[in-house]
């Protein structure tokens, strides 16, 4: 990658300094409420963003994992550790999304937690995550954890549409099917949808830029160890 | 671990922040978004269908606008703290960067 490119993959994911700024007063300030929800709806502008980057570091994580399993000559670095990186990171946006949820399952329907098939789902892919955490934890100092790891994140991924798009559908759920709906079509103001679109791009960045240190505090411990070990 | 401090302060973070929403949503003017679901899901459209009010106008009430304000102040508050928190971890990862590729330099030469 030349060094222009970087600069200029840098300063798209140092924009989040601004955009998440902006989405905030957007969310809170600019965008009418809903006519329904009222207020209450402004919650929406986080947890669909949430959710979207949380599903995102997943399938992220999976390709990587894939990526790891191909590339026998190892012409890329550390893809394991990245796929891991991004697991992390969609975990935390998972938890965020749950929490979000749950706030709002508590204004609509009265409590935090329903068993509605939508939060149901999303519990299991919390765990199946969860468990990849453990598992990697009991692994550590074999030499094939990368790759089990990987093969497991390929698997989590593929239950990522039974859980996310099939089980809610098979099932009936209170969760809103709202942004596209069965009419395939956007019932939102424009504001509403700008502010949403704005929130996704803030939240997608700030993936990138999270991931992003993630992996480069990666590479740059690896490289220490490196210099250490020849020093020695 | 920075990796794992990084995940779960933006977690607990934005969990704070947003676990203010209920408590302050509580002076706020609602309908009974429950029926609200039930109508959309027989066919109802127009559950984002923005009101004719926005928060600049003179009809929402003033508690209402104080919470709001409050919550976004919260949000705002948050976001800066994770945001020095990022800079300041993007700073010490150049600075080794930088010095890793020094050090490499130094030895090639």
């Amino acid at each position: 990658m030349t060094k222009l490119n970087m600069k200029f993959i840098s300063l798209i994911l140092k924009s989040v300094y601004v955009l998440m700024p902006a989405t905030i007063v957007m969310a809170f300030l600019w965008v009418p409420p809903a006519e329904l929800l009222g207020d209450y709806s402004r919650i929406i502008y986080f947890h669909v963003p949430l959710a979207w980057v949380s599903m995102l570091a997943f399938v992220v994580s999976g390709v990587l994992s894939i990526m790891h399993l191909l590339d026998k000559k190892r012409r890329f670095l550390m893809l394991d550790g990245k796929s891991y990186n991004s697991a992390a990171v969609g975990l935390a946006f998972t938890v965020l999304t749950v929490i979000t949820g749950s706030i709002w399952a508590k204004l609509s329907w009265g409590s935090f937690w329903n068993w509605d098939p939508r939060e149901t789902s999303i519990l299991f892919v919390l765990l199946i995550y969860i468990a990849y955490f453990s598992l990697q934890a009991a692994l550590a100092g074999n030499s094939s954890r990368g790759r089990i790891g990987s093969v497991y994140l390929i698997v989590a991924m593929t239950t990522l549409p039974f859980f996310m798009f099939l089980a809610p559908r098979v099932m009936q759920s209170l969760h809103p099917d709202t942004i596209i709906n069965i009419n395939r079509t956007i019932y939102m103001d424009d504001r509403m949808w700008l502010t949403l679109v704005t929130s996704l791009v803030s939240f997608t960045i700030l993936y990138g830029y999270m991931l992003n240190l993630l992996d480069r505090l990666m590479l740059v411990e690896k490289k220490i160890e490196d210099i250490r070990h020849a020093d020695d | 671990m920075p990796m794992i401090k990084l995940s779960f302060l933006t977690a607990a973070l934005l969990a704070i922040t947003l676990s203010a929403a209920p408590f302050a949503g509580q002076t706020l003017p609602h309908a009974n978004a429950g029926i609200a679901f039930a109508q959309a899901q027989t066919g109802q459209p127009a559950i984002l269908k923005p009101t004719q009010t926005s928060v600049s106008e003179k009809e929402m009430p003033a508690d209402a606008a104080v919470v709001l304000y409050r919550v976004m102040g919260v949000v705002i508050v948050v976001w800066i703290g994770l945001a020095v928190y990022l800079f300041r971890i993007d700073r010490k990862v150049t600075r080794l960067e930088k010095e890793v590729r020094g050090r490499k330099q130094g030895a090639a030469s």
